[in-house]
Parts: structure tokens; sequence; C-alpha cells
């Protein structure tokens, strides 16, 4: 596959450096999906799917553009660099647009991220989603309006050349599987809960039934939610949606973020940003991990490093571009698995410890401010009183800034959630200002 | 890079790429060849161009070129969906059979010679994009660039960026109906960073900025609108230098017109886009011809606006698109349906089915979502109420369709105290359920405004453009994120 893949980027870069680029990076990608939905018996939607794509960062006489096509017939092709290389020199020049030096370029081991499923598993997906739907029914005794299934499969592949010598491929299989429904609640409500997981490997799925079950416990717990009173209190964020708070960490960390101004990261490089409990790595080489990666986006080999180190920030985000522009050794521009170190205790524990918590277990809209640190999220979840699930919530919002939330982090759960490429447990903040009646 | 509006009789442009009248019955008759009973083959060539302003350079430019056919088989509520990003016959039919596999019988099936049908057009174009060298464009950055750094000493930061993108589409039925529409879209887009004084006197940075939309050419940028455009954009981002978070909890909120009706989109909107009422899994389900709203409010979905960034001349099934009454002086009347909503329930379909692209099957969409103005000065509103807050500008929404849960994110606003605007406020979530803010919608206004931001809409995986609009409305109440 990748060879087909890897001939199709060189040609890129050989044509477009024969139309005059000076410098050209090319990327090629292919992916296979199957994707199918079932609701109350009956099959919903059955899509398959085979996508190409290419693309090419441009660089001529000192100016830059990205371009992207999946037209490969080779005429188009050639007919469209030649177009995006005109385009480019109507820029003004940007002399840190080049590619990265080429003693700084490498991959690390694809083999041993192992995140190709070699097993050539034959998947029947009419009989696993019937199955995944049908146990979710039957997990639910009352107030079930409505449960969907939904399974997927597929696979992908990607090569990078550049025209100074790299080349580095990638490839990954993906399994995943999940189940939503609609429950009858009073007032003709009708909430939604769900769960799925997803994986590298199709034997690393859990059972069919632990998310069937996961869903109905979901279910029960959104009937007869309502927004308590606004307090500052106690907020568990359960860790398959801590990466909504992780993001609104990461995002300014970002070289272009920093470089524009538009960060509140700007001058926090080795201050404290969390309080000392709290520690955030980026590990691409995580076995079978959905974020593992040999590469960066500038050719650079990845590597494991600590973000937030007990609550001092470390570095940042910084690709090539931007640590030329800042005058600063780069990092790399993106992260791959986010992992927060798990604690000791359950979620259980944690919430018997509390005489009032909000355990949140879901977040609707909000947004933050990067430039700022200020936050606000709509949020769902259960009321906690002294270890006791008191009230299920709804209609509440969280406020404040990013840098009290995080300084008033006490405490992660040990219960990683390991389906993403943010594997967090449950995290325990203290004293978060939500907003309700 | 833009692909120009085809010249050529409807059919012809793809036709030209080999795809002809004999292969376009081939495809389907595959298409149909398991039992199904109805299919679509949805043929897109799009392309976009953008360059990008930063660090006072005009030094990004990007284009994106997509092609391929997307092909839809229908058995009674189900979809098979396959798509080809090669138009060569094998690989069409090939996706067409893989499509078909939905179905399992095997019936012959009429397949009618593909006949072009004409379009109205809500979006004429007086200076297509394709005439505009890059050139220029960079030239027009760099304007709104300069006259943002000129309007205020405390902007230290500038982004600006243009967009304009273009696509063919064309929409063949076995009933013999072929439809092929141009769609023009523009974009632009200025972010500001400011520092200065804050409330407390201690020094604040923040960013902020302002976009606008349309399906037009190159004309889109009068005077009038860049002007707006940079202006916009710099106080913005200067209002939020004097802003305070408000204080935490629920509370009349009054909505200003234009922006405001994320609201309609979130809290209203996609509870009644079919698909989720077909499945039952709507909070608007079973509620038609019910009062669910004061009837001073009356809330259409409508896909001809001229130029507006959601207006379609048809929607992605091939049907023809409309002005939908979904509320009519507080009464529901309508759903927003696709062909396969509309065959459930027995009517003809909204022209609300849209896509993505040709990589995702359509679904009941909003097109550009609007209230109709009521019997209130704007004046009126604000004074009537004595602490809440009035919100101005907005980012982005969300929504639970079914519990009806929905919240949106206000960027900028002002205290209301005593029946008059207080402190401005930035940055807070404000979060409701969809049917009871309705309700509470108690006072309509008289200025309907639409709102010419770029919003798009998500859903299921599918980003599609949308406009919308509202006059100033208040709710009774709502409960506003903040900090004490």
């Amino acid at each position: 596959m990748s060879t087909n893949l890897i001939d199709t980027a060189a040609l890129i870069v050989e044509t477009a450096k024969s139309l005059g680029a000076s410098e050209v990076t090319a990327f090629a990608g292919e992916g296979t999906y199957t994707d199918v939905k079932q609701r109350d018996g009956a099959i919903e939607k059955w899509q398959d799917s085979q996508s190409r794509s290419a693309s090419a960062a441009l660089f001529v006489d000192d100016r830059y553009s990205v371009h992207s096509t999946n037209d490969l017939r080779p005429d188009a092709l050639k007919a469209f660099l030649k177009r995006a290389i005109e385009a480019t020199r109507h820029l003004q020049p940007d002399p840190e647009r080049r590619l990265t030096d080429p003693e700084l370029m490498g991959s690390t081991d694809l083999d041993q991220l192992d995140l190709v499923d070699t097993g050539n598993v034959e998947i029947d997906h009419r009989s696993w989603v019937d199955q995944m739907q049908r146990e979710t029914t039957a997990a639910i005794p009352k107030n079930l309006r409505s449960a969907e299934g939904f399974v997927w499969s597929g696979s992908s592949a990607q090569a990078m050349v550049t025209s100074n010598g790299f080349v580095g491929t990638s490839a990954s299989t993906e399994f995943g599987q999940g189940a939503d429904v609609s429950m009858e609640d009073v007032g003709g409500k009708l909430p939604e809960a769900y769960d799925y997981a997803v994986a590298r490997h199709h034997a690393d799925l859990p059972s069919i039934q632990s998310i069937a079950e996961q869903v109905a416990t979901r279910g029960a717990r959104q009937l007869g939610s309502a927004a308590v009173a606004s307090k500052r209190g106690a907020m568990l964020v359960e860790n398959r949606v801590a990466s909504r708070i992780i993001g609104t960490l990461v995002g300014p960390m970002s070289g272009g973020a920093i470089y524009e101004q538009r960060s509140c990261m700007a001058d926090k490089l080795d201050a404290s940003v969390t309080s000392a409990a709290f520690s955030l790595i980026d590990e691409p080489h995580l076995a079978r991990g959905m974020g593992s990666r040999t590469h960066d986006g500038d050719g650079r080999p990845t590597e494991r490093r600590t973000l937030i180190d007990q609550g001092r920030l470390t570095q940042w985000l910084i690709n090539v571009y931007y640590g030329r522009k800042l005058g600063l050794d780069p990092t790399t521009g993106g992260t791959s698995n986010l992992i927060v170190p798990p604690g000791h205790r359950s979620t259980q524990e944690i919430l018997g410890d509390l005489d009032w918590a909000i355990h949140v277990d879901g977040f609707l809209g909000g947004n933050s401010n990067p430039t700022t640190g200020r936050y606000s999220f709509g949020i769902r979840g259960m009321l906690y009183e002294n270890g006791e699930a008191v009230a299920p919530v709804s209609e509440m919002n969280i406020s404040g800034s990013v840098f009290d939330l995080m300084g008033g982090f006490i405490e992660a759960a040990n219960d990683p959630w390991i389906c993403g490429s943010t594997r967090s447990p449950s995290l325990l903040f203290d004293a978060v200002q939500f907003s309700g009646q | 890079m833009s692909i120009s509006k085809p010249t050529g009789a409807s059919g012809s442009y793809f036709a030209s790429l080999g795809v002809t009248a004999e292969v376009l019955r081939s495809v389907m008759a595959d298409a149909l060849s398991k039992g199904g009973d109805n299919c679509d083959l949805y043929f897109e060539h799009s392309s976009s161009t953008s360059v990008l302003l930063t660090d006072g350079k005009v030094n990004q430019a990007s284009t994106h070129v997509s092609i391929g056919m997307g092909v839809r088989v229908r058995s009674g509520d189900q979809v098979g969906y396959a798509y080809s990003e090669d138009l060569s016959p094998d690989a069409l039919r090939n996706a067409a059979r893989t499509a078909a596999g939905i179905a399992r019988e095997s019936t012959e099936r009429d397949i009618v010679n593909p006949v072009a049908i004409e379009l109205p057009n809500h979006y004429p174009v007086a200076k297509p994009w394709d005439d505009v060298d890059i050139s220029h464009r960079v030239k027009m950055v760099r304007k709104w660039e300069q006259a943002a750094f000129a309007r205020d000493e405390r902007i230290q930061r500038v982004e600006v960026s243009l967009s304009d993108a273009s696509k063919v589409v064309m929409i063949v039925r076995p009933d013999g109906r072929l439809i092929e529409d141009w769609r023009p879209m523009t974009r632009a887009n200025v972010r500001c960073t400011a520092e200065g004084l804050g409330p407390d006197g201690e020094t604040v940075r923040e960013s902020n900025g302002y976009n606008i939309a349309g399906r037009a050419g190159l004309e889109y940028f009068n005077e009038h609108r860049q002007e707006q455009l940079v202006s916009e954009a710099v106080d913005r981002t200067l209002f939020l230098i004097d802003a305070i978070s408000p204080s935490p909890g629920e509370m009349p909120v009054v909505l200003a017109a234009g922006p405001s009706a994320i609201l309609l989109h979130e809290a209203i909107g996609h509870g009644m886009e079919a698909d989720f009422n077909r499945k039952r899994i709507s909070i608007y389900a079973d509620k038609m011809n019910e009062t669910i709203a004061n009837s001073q409010v009356t809330i259409v979905d409508d896909g001809t606006l001229l130029g507006a960034r959601g207006s379609i001349n048809v929607d992605d099934e091939g049907n023809k698109t409309e002005r939908t009454v979904l509320v009519e002086n507080g009464v529901l009347r309508s759903y927003m349906h696709d062909e396969l909503s509309a065959s459930h329930y027995g009517i003809q379909p909204t022209g609300s089915g849209r896509r993505q692209s040709f990589r995702h099957a359509p679904m009941p969409r909003m097109r550009s979502t609007l209230m109709e103005p009521g019997p209130h000065d704007p004046e009126e509103i604000i004074a009537s109420v004595d602490k809440g807050i009035y919100c101005v500008t907005f980012s982005n929404g969300a929504v639970h369709i079914g519990g009806g849960d929905f919240s949106f994110y206000m960027k900028t606003g002002f205290l209301i105290e005593n029946g008059k605007l207080g402190a401005p406020i930035k940055d807070v979530n404000i979060i409701g359920n969809g049917p009871e803010a309705l309700a509470r919608i108690d006072m309509v206004g008289n200025d309907l405004k639409v709102d010419e931001g770029g919003w798009t809409c998500g859903k299921d995986g599918q980003s599609v453009p949308v406009s919308q609009g509202m006059p100033t409305v208040r709710v009774s109440s709502l409960v506003v994120g903040g900090e004490q």
C-alpha cells in the first residue's frame, strides 16, 4: 500500500520542482472505512468509503503556500501544481518558511507502534451492529425511547516525502463500536446517553455487553435532571470528557498562539500553571495508541515530552517555523497521545470524601479564550453529597480562569480512559464556580 | 483557483469529464439492481483559494480541489451509501453496486433518461473570483490590515484571511431529473490582538475578530462591507479590554438583533430537523400543530435569500428549495424535511436535504433560519428588564436534541440594570432548555437583522454553511455563566 503512496508523493515533489518550486513537502494518503448504524432492529445507514488525497507545501523563492487535491489524474495534477506555483509567486516573502534541516529529520520505528491489526479478522458488520444494538436495548428495561448501535472499521495510510530527502510513512487500522439511546423522561424530554470504544486492534475492544451496560447506566443517570443553585464547589470530571479541560490548557501552548500573542501561556514558560499534583505528558510511542506516530509534520522524529511537570510548564509546542520566528529550538508542532498520570483512588472513594461535589459526565457547548485563559462551559452530571448521588444535574455552567481551575486541581482517579488520543483519568478540582438556579 | 460557472447546458459539465447520459443510466441501474426503492447520484467538483496575512505580511496561500460522486440507495427508511473519487464508468458503477447492498431483492427498475431541469438563481455573481488574480486578493487583505491598525493605537497584531470557493454539483435521479447547480462562496476574517488598561487599571491583552460570508463574487466587498469588516473586528476586540464577567445565575436575557439567532439555531432549529422527529428522538416529536411559543414568535427556514451563505438553488437531493414556516404565531407548523423524512410522513420535502460533500449522505439541515419581526421597539425591551444581561455577539453553540438542553457562548454584551445598559461583559456560556426557552420568549422586537457572519453548522460529522437572523427578543429566564 505505502509503496504506491510514496510514489505518488515523490511524483508531486518531482513535478513541483520541475515547474519551478525550490522546495516541496508532499503527502499522499488513502483510507477505507465501513460505517454501519442500526436503530431499533433495522439497519439505518451503511456507508462504505474509499478515499485518497494528496497535498503539497510549496516553497517558491522564499514564498510559501499549501495545496490539496484528490484529482490525481497526471494532467490534472500537473495543471494544479502549475497554478499553485504561479499563485505562490504573488505572495510576500517569508524567509523562515523552509524545509527542516535534513540532519534534524527522521522517524522512529513504525512497526514498534503496532498500529495495524494484521489479524485478518473477518468482520461481519451486520451481525456486529445487530448485537451492539440489541444488547443495549436489552440492558435498558424501562424508559427507553430508542436505541441505536454503531460500528465501524477501517484502515488508512500516508506517505510524506520532502525534496531534501525525507521519506516517512504511517499506516493504521481502527475498529469502533458503541451505542446511543434516547430515554423517556418527565415533561416530554428525551435525554440522550452514549458510550463507545475504539481500538487499533479488533481484539482490544471491550465486550459489547460492557458498553451496553455503560450506556444503560448513563441513560438512567439522565432522568429527572435539573439545575441546582449556583455555588462554588468541588468538581470531578469524568475520564472520557476530561479532554475538554486538557484541550483548554494545551491550545494556548501552540507556537502560533505564542508568536501571535494570542496565548495566556506566553509568559508562563517554567512557571507554575497548575497545582503540583498535575502533570501532562505527550507520548507518541504508545503501542496501539490512537495518537501514536513516528514523525511530526516537519519530518522530525517524535519523542516523549513532559509538557507540564508537577505543575510547571516545561515547554511550548513549537514547530520548526515558529521556532525560527521565536528564536527557539523547536519541540513539536502538535501533540500525539496526551497522558495525565492516573492516581490511586477510585472515583467512588474520591466522592466519598467530599461533602458536596458535582460529578461532570458531559459538557454542552461553551468556549475558552486562549488569550486570557477565561473559560465558560455548559455541563451535566450528578450532584453528590457525602458520597451519595443526590440529584442529576443539567442546564448549568462552569466559568473562571483556567489557571484558577488548574491551580485547584487536587487529584486524578485510577481510571484512565484509553479510547482516544487524550488518556486522562477522572480529575478532581476544588472551588469551581457553578452557575445554576 | 476557482471553478467558473459552467456556460453549457445543464449536465454538460460532467459529461465533458466522461459522465454521459448513458453512463448515468447504467450507474443508476446498478444502484437499484438489488431492489432499492430509490437512489440519487451526487457529482461534485469543488475548489477553493485563500490568502492569509499574519505578522504584517501576506505570506501564505492555500488552494484545495476535490472531485467525486456519491451514490445513495434507499430501501424503506434504510440507506446504503458509497462514493468514488474517480469518475470513470467502472469506478462509478462499482460504488453504485456497493451502495445497492442495503436492499436484498432483485428486481428490474425503469431508469428514465435524464433531462435537465432549470433552476432559479438565488446567488447571482457580478464579478466571479476566477477573474480575480492572487495579487488583487493580496492588496485587499493588506488594505484591511492597515485600516485595522489605523483605527486604534491599542491594536498590536492583525491577522486577515480572504477565501473564496466554488463548486459545480449535479444531481441525477432515476425518475429522469438532472439538476446542475453552481455554488459560489466567499468569506473574509479579520482578527486583532489589543492591549490596554482594563476596568481596574491593569494591563489587559485581548483577541477577537469579525468575519463575513456570502454566496457572491468580488462585488460582495463593497466599500461599506469592507469598512464594517475592519471596524467590527477592531471594536469587538477593544470592547473586551473594558469588559467584566457577569455574576452567575438565572436571569432575564435580552438578545440583540442579528447574531443572537444562534439561539434559534440551537434551541429550536435542530430539534425541528425531521430526521430526529422521524426517529422519535427530538423533544419536538409529537408536537405538530401545538402551541409551543408566544404568539409573537414566527420562525422560518429560508433557502432563497439573495446571496446568503445558507442559500441554495436546489437541495442536495435535487429538490426545490423554499421558505419553510416552522413556527407560525407560536404554533409548530412544519419540520425541515429531506426525502426520507418526507416520505415517512407522507408529505413533500421542504428542500432541506443537504450534505457536506459527495463523501456524505444528505440529511435535513437548516439553511437561513430567521425569526420574523414582532411588535416591540428594541429600547422598550431593554427598558423592561430590572436586572439581567443584553447579549450582542456570540461565538458558538450546541444542543442535545432529545433532552432539549442547548447552550450558546456570548462573546460580548452588557449588564442591564434598572432598564438601562450597564457595564460591558464578555466570555460567558448561557444554557437553557429549547422548548422552555422558546416558551419564555415574551417580547419580540421590530428590528429583524440577518447576520452576515460566516456560520457553519455541524451535525453527525458533516459541516454545511448556514445563515441566521433575528430581531431583538427578551427571554424571561436563562442560566448565565460567570464568576461571583
